[in-house]
């Protein structure tokens, strides 16, 4: 995508990170390379943020108490941190997602109507 | 040195002053990343480094989040509380001034520009830290005077309220920075 200006898109784009990293996290624990991965491929590609700001936004989440982490350590190969969402960042998702479709179903709205 | 251990060795270096828990939990977590992310990429190290991004982008991300450990906060305020001890004129002697006024404005001068790095640089809360201190070691000068009796006559209204008004600005100089570019920050919102 050709951009005007990098700053407005990527503000654009801002927002909705760190629901959709929530979102990743709601079914399974999974570890920061996981997550990127799945964020890259799920999306197609749209978020398509340098890996190593993810990782603060990850720690963002657990600031707030939305996930929780722990090192994996296995007897051979990689240790881990696996991010793993709370019951608050559950509640957290919920009020999000809905927020966020509220939002979209406006955006939308307003969009249309001035086409 | 690979570029993974220069890539993670930039974003420690980022992170002085960190509490030292955070930091190698950091470090840690990069380095785990990066072998993963070789793997994926077929033993691509440079292209996983790349993929990271800036390290000293990075290192700053994770400052937004963690701010200075306790040891480099309390470094801070112990220095501002020293300085603040020399803000207050009146330490005379006998009949001669140890300590004369434009002196005690010139570390003034100094611990307020001081207290506007902390505060910027370590955020608000930090900066209000140092700067009670340095009103602490203010109070602490004050109180040394005021104990000597023959200082006591110097001791004016006009002088008691410049020092309440100067104390008061110090307060205000450690937390505003701090708070304006956490404000001004939030504007542009992180990820």
């Amino acid at each position: 995508m050709a951009e005007i200006s990098p700053e407005w898109t990527a503000e654009l784009k801002k927002g909705s990170v760190q629901l959709c990293l929530l979102a990743l996290l709601a079914k399974e624990q999974k570890y920061g390379f996981q997550i990127i991965r799945e964020l890259r491929e799920r999306s197609d590609g749209f978020f398509d943020l340098k890996e190593g700001t993810l990782y603060p936004a990850l720690r963002r989440l657990e600031e707030r108490g939305f996930v929780e982490s722990r090192w994996v350590e296995p007897e051979s190969g990689n240790p881990r941190k696996y991010y793993r969402i709370t019951e608050k960042g559950r509640r957290a998702l919920g009020e999000g997602r809905e927020l966020w479709e509220r939002l979209t179903a406006s955006a939308r709205r307003v969009l249309e109507a001035a086409r | 040195m690979t570029s993974v251990d220069a890539y993670v060795e930039q974003v420690r270096r980022g992170l002085t002053g960190m509490d030292a828990g955070v930091r190698k939990d950091i470090v840690r977590e990069l380095r785990s990343h990066l072998v993963d992310s070789v793997g994926a990429d077929g033993g691509n190290v440079n292209a996983a480094v790349a993929s990271l991004g800036d390290p000293v982008v990075v290192a700053r991300r994770y400052r937004e989040l963690y701010g200075y450990g306790v040891a480099y906060r309390s470094v801070f305020a112990i220095v501002a509380g020293i300085l603040g001890v020399f803000t207050v004129p009146v330490l005379v002697g006998a009949e001669t001034y140890i300590f004369p006024f434009f002196l005690s404005a010139i570390f003034l001068i100094v611990v307020a520009t001081f207290l506007i790095w902390v505060s910027v640089k370590a955020g608000n809360r930090a900066g209000l830290a140092a700067s009670t201190a340095a009103c602490i070691g203010r109070f602490a000068a004050f109180g040394i005077v005021f104990a000597s009796q023959r200082a006591a006559p110097l001791i004016t209204p006009d002088g008691l309220a410049l020092f309440a008004f100067v104390s008061l600005l110090l307060l205000v100089i450690g937390w505003v920075p701090g708070r304006a570019k956490r404000v001004w920050r939030n504007r542009g919102a992180e990820l």
